[in-house]
Order: structure tokens, then C-alpha cells, then sequence
């Protein structure tokens, strides 16, 4: 077997293992183009209080196996994963949510942890029912807690909202002499 | 300190620009993840009706719901066939614990809402702007930048996250390889050092994040870890190796901090995580006007 032999099966294989992962049935799709480029992302960042692109979101999950962290495709590529990742959650708007969730189940756990800083980074509530399906679809239960973590944190009010609306931080009367709990006697350290 | 790490940064920056070298630095998104505890009313207003024998819940004329309050405190008298009369006083007081977010879009409305970032695009003005941490390639000094897509850079300098003087353990790798190349026929001798260093780590970390009340100051779990990288420069024809600081992710979880809010102290708890940092040459990254 001489080196161009070599080299031809090399150049076969390498084919092939881009044509499985560009094929595979867990690829997420690829990114489109950055927010800026997409009228509809950037048309005012408003937050709608109803989950636009609800016919999408209310999809059900495509029942996909999660399967184990694979080699990653040449860096370059990951970083285009991650730049779209971040320029989608700084629309602030949930329009972009469908953006970023197929990066939820990426083999690659960085790019699944961007993913998820990306959705608390858009931190629209429609956020919440993406990261707990991919709660179910977790490699661990530990990404799976931090997933309907974060889904219940998206499910707050705003406290920024809820300040200029003058309901936090309330002018309180004088609360009732409280009683002695348990634990309050221990030295202080 | 920081306003003179700022200094410093440009003025390397402008330094480095001058002789087109490269000025390494390294960034990574910010991602604030924090929630506000709060006490809220968890009674209904109560007066008396006019008889003055009967508790009535008030309704709010413009919500048509009842009046939520802190506390009550009213008398109501029983008639009573047979003297003497019943009369009942009550005073009760009720709290609850209610939990707001406090993340990356609530900090950027703050400070667009505050001027303290430009006005940009439409309206609430906060599309395209994030917050990044910017590391200087030397020390790995971190400090807070709110960033446009149009690459319009401002400082936010309530926002800091480290070690500080906390207390850490870690994961070390040093490694520092010596090659001697000698050619017998010139005589030349040409030694090449290549270090590599690694650091995880995880300790006691602070940070403080802005709000419409002050900075939160807070404390929590610090995580992370960074590492040197070689890099190779060429100045006058000469090429030689400089380390870069590269951080990995970085994050402080199991956060508890207070909020001193304008008629009390709040709860804060949450998570501040950086992404992983990507290398920059700080003359392409900051904005010509530095």
C-alpha cells in the first residue's frame, strides 16, 4: 500500500465522517444569518408578551436520542455556532428563541452551556418551556437541574418591571416583634 | 484601580498600534443570572362596616381587586341581646416572600434607561447590546464592558466579578520544556523554551452587578480556570514567543448578596457566568476613538 493509497482512503474517510455529522439526524441545523441581517430580529427588540413563532415553539419536540459528545467539527465552525448563539440573544426578543434552542442538544457541551446563557441572556419567559424540553433530553441529571433551573428563573417578573411599577421594594409598616428562631442564639462567627 | 487598568489598556493599545504589534487580550460574554427576593403584602385591607360590627375587604376602585397590605387593625363590636356588649380588637400582620429576575436585559434597560450606555436602534433600546468581560493578556485583570453590535464599546464599571481576596483551591499544571538546537558546522546554538500553564480552580469569589439602587455586592462559589498560551511575534524581522492569557469559563454560583433598597434590604441570590475567553488583538477589538 503505497502513501497515495494512504492518502486516498484518508481523504475517503474524512468525507464521510463530515458527510455523517453534516447528515446526522442531531445536527442542528445552521445558523442563519446574525440578527442584524434579519429585519424581524432587530424590529424594535420589543417583548411580546405572547411567544411569537408559537406555531414553531408549540411543535412537539422532535424525539431524537442524545447522543455522546463527538469529535467537533473544525473550530472555525464552532465559533460561527457561538457568535450566532450570541448575536440571537442579544435581540432580547423571542422572536430568536427558535435560534438558539437546537444548540440545547448540541454533542458539544459548550456549545450547549452557550446555548443555555444564551436563552437567560434573551430572558423572555418563552424561554422556559424550550429549556425544560431539553431538560428531558439531557446527557446528565445534573444539565438537566440546571436546565429547569434556568426555565423557572426565565418565569420570574422582571425586577427592573416590577420597580418601575413602584411593587418592589415596598414601603413596609413596622413588622411584629419577630419571635426567636431556631438557630438565632449561636455565636456569631 | 480600574480607571487606571482602563488607562493602561488604551494606552498599551495605542502604544501597540503604533508599532502594528499585536496588544493580546481575551474576552467572553457575561451572563447575569440573579434573583431579588423581596417581602410583599400577604393581607387583604379590612375596615369595618358602618355598624361597626362587621369586617369588610376594601376593593380597589381601578383594579376592582382587594387592596393587598401588610397589616390590619380594627375593632369590631358584637351587639349583644344581653348586655354587655362583645367588642373584638385584632391587629395581624402578614409578609410573604416573592423572588424577581434580575438579568442581562434588566441591567442594559438600566443603563440605556440611565444614559449611562447611548440610545440605539428602537425602543426599549437594548437590541444589540451585551455585556462582555474583557481580560488584558498579562495579568488576566477582568473588567466589565456593555458592547454594540456596531462595536460602540462603555465601560460599566459597577460590574465586577473575581477571586478578590478569597479563598481558592486548586488544580495546577506547569510545564516548562527547554530545546537546545546546535549546529556543529556554524557553531550556532538557538534554544526555544516553550511554558504551558493551567489553572482550575474553585473558591470563595465577590462580584458586584449595577442596579436602579446602587451596586449589589455579593459573594458566592467562584469556578474556572485559565491558562497561558505561547504566542509567536515577529518585531523587526525577529520572531519571538509571548505568553497570552487565556481564561476558560468562569463562573460564581450559590450566590447570596443583599440589595439595599430604598425602604429595606432585599435577597439576592443567582449565578454570574463568563464564556469561555477568545483571544482579541485589542487593536482590532476596542473602537478607533481609543
Amino acid at each position: 500500500m503505497n502513501k497515495h493509497t494512504i492518502l486516498g482512503l484518508a481523504l475517503a474517510g474524512s468525507a464521510l465522517l463530515c458527510a455523517y455529522w453534516l447528515a446526522g439526524p442531531d445536527t442542528p441545523p445552521p445558523p442563519k444569518q446574525p440578527a442584524a441581517a434579519a429585519p424581524s430580529a432587530q424590529a424594535g427588540g420589543t417583548h411580546s408578551s405572547t411567544p411569537p413563532q408559537a406555531d414553531k415553539a408549540s411543535q412537539p419536540p422532535v424525539a431524537s436520542p442524545v447522543i455522546a459528545p463527538a469529535p467537533l467539527p473544525p473550530g472555525t465552525d464552532r465559533q460561527v455556532i457561538l457568535q450566532a448563539i450570541h448575536e440571537a440573544s442579544i435581540s432580547y426578543d423571542p422572536v430568536d428563541l427558535p435560534r438558539i434552542q437546537p444548540y440545547l442538544s448540541h454533542p458539544d457541551p459548550e456549545i450547549r452551556v452557550a446555548a443555555l446563557n444564551g436563552i437567560v441572556v434573551l430572558g423572555h419567559a418563552s424561554g422556559a418551556p424550550l429549556l425544560r424540553d431539553a431538560a428531558n433530553r439531557a446527557v446528565s441529571s445534573q444539565e438537566a437541574a440546571l436546565l429547569r433551573e434556568k426555565a423557572d428563573y426565565l418565569e420570574l417578573p422582571s425586577a427592573y418591571e416590577l420597580m418601575k411599577a413602584k411593587k418592589l421594594s415596598l414601603p413596609k409598616t413596622k413588622p411584629p416583634e419577630r419571635k426567636i428562631r431556631p438557630g438565632a442564639n449561636l455565636p456569631q462567627p | 484601580m480600574k480607571t487606571q487598568l482602563t488607562s493602561t489598556l488604551i494606552a498599551l493599545t495605542l502604544c501597540s498600534s503604533a508599532f502594528s504589534q499585536a496588544m493580546w487580550g481575551s474576552t467572553g460574554a457575561l451572563t447575569v443570572a440573579l434573583t431579588i427576593s423581596y417581602e410583599q403584602e400577604a393581607l387583604q385591607q379590612k375596615t369595618v362596616n358602618d355598624a361597626g360590627n362587621k369586617v369588610i375587604i376594601d376593593i380597589d376602585p381601578e383594579t376592582k381587586k382587594p387592596i393587598p397590605v401588610f397589616s390590619n387593625a380594627f375593632t369590631i363590636s358584637l351587639p349583644n341581646a344581653d348586655l354587655p356588649t362583645k367588642t373584638v380588637d385584632t391587629q395581624e400582620y402578614g409578609s410573604k416572600i416573592s423572588t424577581a429576575k434580575w438579568g442581562n436585559a434588566d441591567i442594559i434597560r438600566y443603563l440605556v434607561d440611565n444614559d449611562l450606555i447611548p440610545v440605539k436602534g428602537k425602543a426599549p433600546h437594548i437590541a444589540g447590546w451585551s455585556l462582555i468581560v474583557l481580560y488584558d493578556g498579562m495579568e488576566g485583570f477582568p473588567m466589565v464592558y456593555a458592547r454594540h453590535t456596531d462595536k460602540t464599546m462603555v465601560e460599566v464599571p459597577d460590574i465586577m466579578l473575581g477571586g478578590g481576596e478569597g479563598f481558592d483551591v486548586a488544580a495546577i499544571t506547569d510545564r516548562t520544556v527547554s530545546t537546545t538546537v546546535f549546529n556543529p558546522t556554524t557553531g550556532d546554538e538557538k534554544t526555544t523554551i516553550v511554558r504551558t500553564y493551567s489553572d482550575t480552580f474553585k473558591g470563595i469569589g465577590s462580584a458586584s452587578v449595577p442596579t436602579w439602587v446602587g451596586p449589589i455586592m455579593c459573594n458566592g462559589l467562584l469556578t474556572g480556570s485559565y491558562k497561558y498560551v505561547p504566542k509567536t511575534e515577529t518585531l523587526d524581522g525577529e520572531k519571538f514567543t509571548i505568553e497570552v492569557l487565556v481564561p476558560g469559563a468562569m463562573k460564581l454560583d450559590k450566590i447570596v448578596g443583599v440589595l439595599d433598597g430604598p425602604e429595606g434590604q432585599e435577597l439576592v441570590e443567582g449565578s454570574i457566568s463568563v464564556a469561555a475567553g477568545v483571544v482579541v488583538d485589542l487593536n482590532i477589538f476596542f473602537p478607533q476613538e481609543f
